[in-house]
């Protein structure tokens, strides 16, 4: 196969060289980490490098994808009341969008009209808005520090605010044109759906946070992660739907969008959850009990928040985290390998006007993996929030390392991304513990001692080594 | 008798190159009907057009009475229009199997279909699970009109199938194509004109974006002045 000896090459460096020189216990305490890393960095970097693969777009913002997905699980989580009030406002926006692009062939309302109307009503839902004492020290105190009934507002202004977003809604679809005839239905339901789903969410705002809050850990983090990754999946597909697709045609101004989005994203972060760190979010029962299981089988019984690998002592949480890496590789190979979904996406990488040809239409089959890739990046961002906390900048850190996991795996290439994320977790576990042990040669009083910048920049060796071996990558076919 | 395919005054742009400057003709049912030119007399541009890949910026395009401008390409594949382009365009990362498989529009299409197909393409029979890369020049060519026939397509269009083949394999192709316009009108684009002296029922004559003649094949072939005017061959 193309590519192996350079492969065989970093593989022995990262992996055998370690074993060799290194303790078993340490080399296998190290190996572990890089592959919670990289795990983590697979579920950013598969959806960026399916994107690209599929439409040539370079996703600038799917590090804020990650972030978005982590602050909204957390949210679920541990404030619930932020979002039950908020997400009906948006919800009653893509309702309005929805109506109003259904409605305008029909009205042919004037631009002037709308676009007046799309500015003044978004300011009005959010005028004199209270976000501040939803949010308040939510950091910190389970369900924010102010009592939820002094917290929101009284239910029928929120309901007036959702109003309005949804009048701002209707105006912009009406600026955006119609859908095509045969969407119509299935616009009207998804609008009708939509406005439903805000107005139930709205209504039973109490009675849904007390159920979450008063739920056990295990449940609330499970509906943290599904909560999560669908707000990530559905932001994802309306990014695609509303910003990216009118600009298939110029791919600068996409770079410029998405790379804009990405700073939008960070700044709607600080303004809505505040520039501080987030503590990390309560573990799963599972990986809670602050024992050190001895065997996998004592852990599963006792729910030991660490394992005894060899001696030292590893976090159960993390093995979470791999799993979850796995299972996400597996699921979505054999989705690519097995479903005419997944052939369709790997022909359309190839050649996608022949296969609109085919009569396949190209255009949903973006929307799917743009949504399906931002899923999985909001996902990782959830799970990775009992690992890592949460802060603003968490997405652009991930993103970078992602990125180079997508070069150095080759552009577009499913398990090139696989391959690239599991060489970047291994060197960054690596490089962290050369950091923090140092070197010692022999003949020397002390160790050598690196900066944790060292770190960091060993991931971008490896991607400048790969690239001086194979300019596209260790699988990569496309370039550019 | 009935059109299948009737095109009106179509003008199509690429960029700012005006291409096809008000094609205008009548593609009949059953009927093998070649679209003859020299190089950049705007026969590919025509079946992209039809396909709706190079938009047509004026004019009408009618399939079985459906008029196809403004429809995006899936939709006009979907009505009934099989394409098999230049240069093949299969997809050579996708097993031969699946490939054919994804020309699927209802499920179960290829399992109907499967046995005609190869006895037309007995050599893909023998490589379905070969990636499609690796075919042979000849194979590619047979997979990709394969590809047309999986669905039930009731026009084909069929660009250059001899290009870049051995002698050998151009007839092979062609006689595959001689077996199918028993089945299905097709619209044949072709440089070699000896490949298809014999396969054609009606030419349609393009020159710089316009379609000059047609008629009954035997009407060109019988025409010497006509094939070296347009075509530049002596027959």
């Amino acid at each position: 196969m193309r590519g192996t000896w350079p492969l065989i090459l970093i593989l022995f460096a990262l992996i055998g060289l370690p074993a060799i020189f290194l303790p078993m216990s340490v080399w296998a305490s190290v190996m572990l980490s890089g592959l919670t890393l990289a795990a983590l960095f697979f579920l950013v970097a598969s959806g960026l490098s399916l994107i690209f693969g599929l439409m040539d777009v370079i996703n600038f913002a799917h590090g804020t994808l990650f972030m978005l997905g982590a602050y909204i699980g957390w949210t679920v989580y541990q404030n619930p009341r932020l979002l039950l009030n908020v997400a009906p406002l948006f919800l009653a926006l893509g309702a309005g969008i929805g109506f109003g692009r259904v409605t305008a062939g029909a009205l042919s309302v004037p631009r002037a009209i709308s676009g007046f109307g799309l500015v003044g009503f978004g300011a009005l839902a959010f005028w004199n808005h209270n976000l501040g004492k939803l949010v308040a020290f939510g950091s910190t105190v389970p369900g924010g520090a102010i009592p939820t009934p002094l917290a929101q507002e009284p239910l029928g202004l929120v309901f007036a605010r959702m109003a309005a977003m949804g009048l701002a809604g209707l105006c912009g679809g009406w600026r955006m044109g119609g859908t095509r005839s045969e969407d119509r239905y299935r616009s009207w339901g998804m609008s009708a759906g939509l406005l439903l789903l805000g107005i139930l969410m709205l209504s039973g705002r109490e009675l849904i946070e007390r159920w979450i809050l008063e739920s056990p850990g295990d449940l609330r983090f499970l509906l943290a992660v599904l909560a999560g990754t669908l707000a990530g999946g559905a932001l994802g597909a309306w990014m695609e739907a509303t910003l990216i697709r009118p600009l298939y045609a110029r791919p600068i101004y996409q770079v410029l969008l998405t790379l804009g989005l990405s700073y939008v994203g960070v700044e709607l972060v600080r303004v809505v959850w505040g520039p501080g760190n987030y503590t990390p979010l309560p573990r799963p029962s599972l990986f809670a009990m602050p024992c050190l299981a001895s065997s996998i089988g004592e852990w599963l019984s006792q729910g030991c928040a660490s394992l005894n690998v060899l001696g030292r002592p590893f976090p159960t949480y993390r093995l979470l985290i791999i799993g979850v890496g796995v299972a996400m590789w597996a699921g979505i190979g054999l989705l690519l390998r097995w479903t005419r979904i997944g052939i369709a996406v790997r022909a359309a990488v190839e050649d996608r006007e022949m296969v609109e040809a085919l009569g396949i239409p190209v255009r949903r089959l973006f929307t799917g993996v743009f949504a399906m890739g931002s899923a999985l990046a909001a996902l990782g961002g959830v799970v990775a929030t009992p690992f890592l906390g949460l802060s603003p900048a968490m997405g652009l850190e991930f993103l970078l390392q992602a990125f180079i996991a997508v070069i150095i795996g080759g552009m577009g290439h499913y398990g090139g991304a696989a391959m690239g994320a599991f060489l970047v977790g291994l060197a960054r576990a690596f490089g962290d513990y050369l950091v923090t042990v140092g070197i010692a040669l022999p003949g020397m009083a002390e160790a050598i001692h690196f900066s944790p910048a060292i770190a960091r920049a060993s991931t971008v060796l490896i991607m400048a080594a790969i690239l001086l071996l194979r300019p596209s990558g260790l699988f990569g076919q496309k370039t550019g | 008798m009935d059109a299948v395919l009737e095109l009106r005054d179509v003008h199509t742009f690429i960029g700012s190159f005006h291409i096809l400057k008000g094609v205008s003709f009548a593609m009949r049912a059953g009927s093998l009907t070649a679209l003859l030119g020299r190089n950049g007399a705007g026969k590919t541009t025509t079946l992209r057009t039809i396909m709706g890949l190079w938009p047509a910026a004026q004019g009408s395009i009618r399939f079985l009475g459906e008029e196809l401008r403004g429809r995006p390409t899936h939709e006009i594949a979907a009505l009934g229009i099989g394409y098999v382009p230049e240069h093949r365009a299969i997809f050579r990362g996708l097993t031969v199997e699946e490939n054919l498989k994804l020309a699927e529009r209802r499920r179960g299409d290829l399992a109907r279909r499967a046995e005609w197909i190869f006895s037309l393409f007995p050599d893909l029979k023998a490589a379905l699970k070969k990636p499609a890369g690796l075919l042979s020049g000849g194979q590619q060519q047979m997979l990709a009109i394969a590809r047309a026939l999986v669905p039930e397509n009731r026009l084909l269009l069929i660009d250059e199938p001899s290009e870049g083949l051995a002698p050998m394999l151009v007839e092979h192709v062609m006689a595959a194509i001689h077996r199918l316009r028993e089945e299905v009108p097709i619209l044949l684009v072709e440089q070699n004109l000896h490949a298809i002296r014999h396969l054609a029922d009606h030419y349609i004559l393009m020159e710089d974006g316009r379609v000059v003649r047609s008629g009954p094949m035997a009407e060109l072939l019988g025409n010497r002045e006509w094939l070296q005017r347009y075509l530049g061959v002596t027959a």
